[in-house]
């Protein structure tokens, strides 16, 4: 079977979801089941030759097909999760459009093209924001903005890596490759400028825009420079790169924590804690160790899990009882017991505290970085307070008996895949070796070449 | 009885201006984005933006690329005319409301009331942003040429950029942070258009125009219904 039915299922299963997009049950039922034979056909097609298409190679590595498959299953619990809480009309059909884009961008051989895609996809996932509610648009367009700035750079990085190719010499377009490509993944992993664009959309945003948008799109990112830093750069571009991804990855840990310090809802605590997770990934690929890269890829699977278990408890919660600030989550594990036990063990993830699946990874990044930089560490582990200050001050919050008047009901099925969620990220921290049990080699996978970015 | 001017000898006539005087044109009709507040005229001012800059390309590109570009800049300005005049209808409305002190909660509408006057800004304010863009623009162009585009299409890139993302900046309502930033993208492909010649990026990037445009009226709705929520709330 070609790889193009990895790009080509999700399409065209976007435009039979968009006629059948009134019946919310069998739309759902559409999506749902084309993301997860997406996520089969990329293990599937792990290792398959790679094919030309008009005079560009089209191929998937193991660590790609992987991470496709990951973000298409998660998509998947998404969009069951979905079914409860109204998504609005067009939210399926831009979902599978979007996976298309960033399958797309991740597979093409081709900097300018796979730019190209990507920014088509952000601007597809852009879409999911806008909802009747005030701010959502602003919200959309501000994200709009400064997605579609990062496709020029991309381009402009395109172009000046291939002219080095014919004119190694030249200085002046090592720069304005090397300059434009930190700036277009800083724009798309929300490092650049100053974090901005990102915490808007935990407060405005469905759980579905969330993780394309915070998830599924620095996945596909991560991938990408990764391509990028093994076939294109310069001499020297790799140090460079690694100790750009350091600083940025500090600076954004540090941020990240302390405005999560000072946060005054469950959407602010859980963009900024999000947006200190990411810091922890760039610093364990700037670390450039082996040790650090493993570490970096399960921080990038669990910090997808947390955003995605969170964020899910953030849309029940806002559903049943009107708004996210954490005066609303007083005695909130009356009325929406589900609810809170995902943010609780999805939130303590994201933190990074023990029994839950981020202290694996926090504690080998924690380790990764004091053999190099012990100072460092501590800083980052200061940085780490933040979050998981904010999430304790919402479980205290939420655990507190107080009266309660009759609400929203709690969606049974929406909570039932928070449950799934939080239970597997409770099993992951329990038990770390639960991943090797899961049987890589016989989809022809080694463990090792898994975890190796 | 009045004699029409033909349409061809008006095509004529553009066809037979000299780059400079289509970087002159592109200037012009730039300005005119940025200060014209009535929202279904600036995207006119957006499609003559289009128009010019493929006068301005058409000796460095192939013809039928040229044709796909315009035609795409079509769809996109059709697009945003629909939205545009929806957008100038509702804050019409809103206008006359506030003057006819009809509005009983006015600070829920501060949003809309800002985005009316660009805003809030006065005329003599965006003149001086404008000029401010054209200074950086200058600037530019003189202390960091682009050795491998014509100075003409150079100059006009560096100007579209900067008005675009100036009024990115200093706009407060979806539509017009838009028009900007398909300003912007105008200015960045002038140049990059001369560098990559690919049939499959060339498209793709049409394509990517597009969609930006399908979001910007996405917003732009999102945010006319979000009004709407706001005016029945009590």
């Amino acid at each position: 079977m070609s790889i193009l039915w990895i790009v080509g299922l999700p399409l065209a299963g976007a435009l039979v979801v968009l006629v059948v997009r009134e019946v919310r049950l069998l739309a759902t039922i559409l999506t749902t089941a084309t993301l997860v034979t997406m996520a089969i056909l990329c293990l599937a097609q792990r290792q398959a030759e790679a094919m030309m298409l008009l005079g560009r190679s089209l191929s998937l590595s193991p660590q790609e097909a992987v991470g496709l498959a990951f973000c298409a299953v998660l998509l998947a619990a998404l969009t069951l999760y979905s079914q409860s809480i109204a998504p609005g009309p067009l939210a399926y059909p831009l979902t599978l459009g979007a996976m298309a884009l960033f399958a797309a961008a991740t597979m093409i051989r081709n900097l300018a093209i796979s730019g190209l895609l990507l920014e088509m996809g952000a601007m597809v996932a852009v879409m999911l924001i806008p909802a009747k509610r005030p701010g959502t648009a602003m919200t959309g367009m501000r994200a709009l903005v400064l997605l579609a700035l990062a496709g020029p750079l991309l381009l402009l990085a395109a172009w000046a890596m291939e002219s080095r190719a014919v004119d190694p010499a030249n200085a002046l377009l090592v720069r304005i490759g090397g300059l434009s490509l930190i700036v277009a993944l800083g724009i798309g992993l929300a490092v650049v400028p100053f974090h901005v664009w990102l915490p808007p959309i935990f407060r405005d945003g469905s759980p579905l825009a969330v993780v394309v948008l915070s998830v599924v799109l620095n996945v596909t990112l991560v991938l990408l420079l990764r391509s990028v830093t093994q076939t294109s750069l310069w001499s020297g571009g790799v140090e460079f790169f690694s100790t750009l991804l350091l600083f940025g990855g500090m600076a954004t840990v540090l941020v990240g924590g302390g405005m999560a310090l000072g946060a005054t809802s469950l959407s602010r605590a859980l963009a900024f804690a999000a947006l200190a997770d990411l810091g922890l990934v760039l610093i364990g690929l700037g670390l450039n160790t082996p040790s650090s890269l493993d570490a970096a890829t399960f921080q990038v699977v669990y910090r997808g899990l947390g955003i995605a278990t969170v964020s899910m408890s953030l849309g029940i919660i806002q559903h049943c009882l009107g708004g996210d600030e954490f005066w609303r989550l007083r005695g909130a594990m009356r009325r929406t017991p589900l609810a809170i036990l995902g943010l609780v063990l999805g939130g303590f993830s994201l933190a990074g505290l023990p029994l839950t699946a981020g202290f694996t990874s926090h504690l080998l990044l924690y380790q990764a970085l004091a053999s190099q930089r012990p100072d460092w560490a501590m800083l980052v582990m200061a940085g780490s307070v933040g979050p998981a200050w904010a999430f304790v001050r919402c479980a205290i919050g939420a655990l507190v008996p107080v009266p309660t008047s009759a609400g929203q009901r709690e969606p049974l099925l929406a909570g039932l895949v928070v449950v799934f969620f939080s239970l597997l990220l409770f099993a992951l921290g329990a038990y770390p070796r639960l991943l090797a049990l899961i049987p890589w080699e016989s989809l022809g996978i080694s463990l090792q070449a898994l975890l190796g970015l | 009885m009045r004699n029409p001017v033909p349409t061809w000898r008006l095509f004529h006539f553009v066809w037979t201006w000299t780059p400079l005087q289509i970087a002159l044109g592109l200037t012009l009709v730039s300005a005119l984005i940025f200060v014209v507040e009535e929202r279904r005229l600036t995207v006119l001012a957006l499609l003559l933006q289009y128009g010019l800059l493929g006068l301005l390309m058409a000796p460095h590109l192939y013809r039928p690329v040229l044709f796909v570009r315009l035609g795409l800049g079509g769809v996109i300005c059709l697009m945003l005319a629909l939205t545009a005049g929806s957008v100038q209808r509702r804050l019409g409305r809103l206008a006359l409301l506030v003057r006819e002190g009809q509005l009983l909660w006015p600070t829920n509408l501060a949003p809309a009331l800002r985005a009316m006057s660009l805003a809030g800004m006065g005329a003599i304010f965006r003149l001086v942003v404008m000029a401010l863009g054209g200074l950086v623009a200058y600037n530019l162009w003189r202390t960091y040429p682009l050795g491998f585009v014509p100075a003409e299409i150079n100059l006009a890139s560096y100007w579209l950029i900067s008005i675009g993302l100036l009024m990115v900046l200093t706009s407060a309502e979806p539509l017009r942070m838009g028009l900007g930033l398909l300003t912007c993208l105008n200015g960045f492909a002038s140049f990059y258009l001369l560098l990559e010649q690919g049939l499959v990026v060339i498209s793709l990037m049409g394509v990517a125009d597009v969609l930006i445009a399908l979001g910007v009226v996405i917003c732009a709705e999102a945010w006319l219904a979000s009004l709407g929520e706001e005016e029945a709330a009590p």
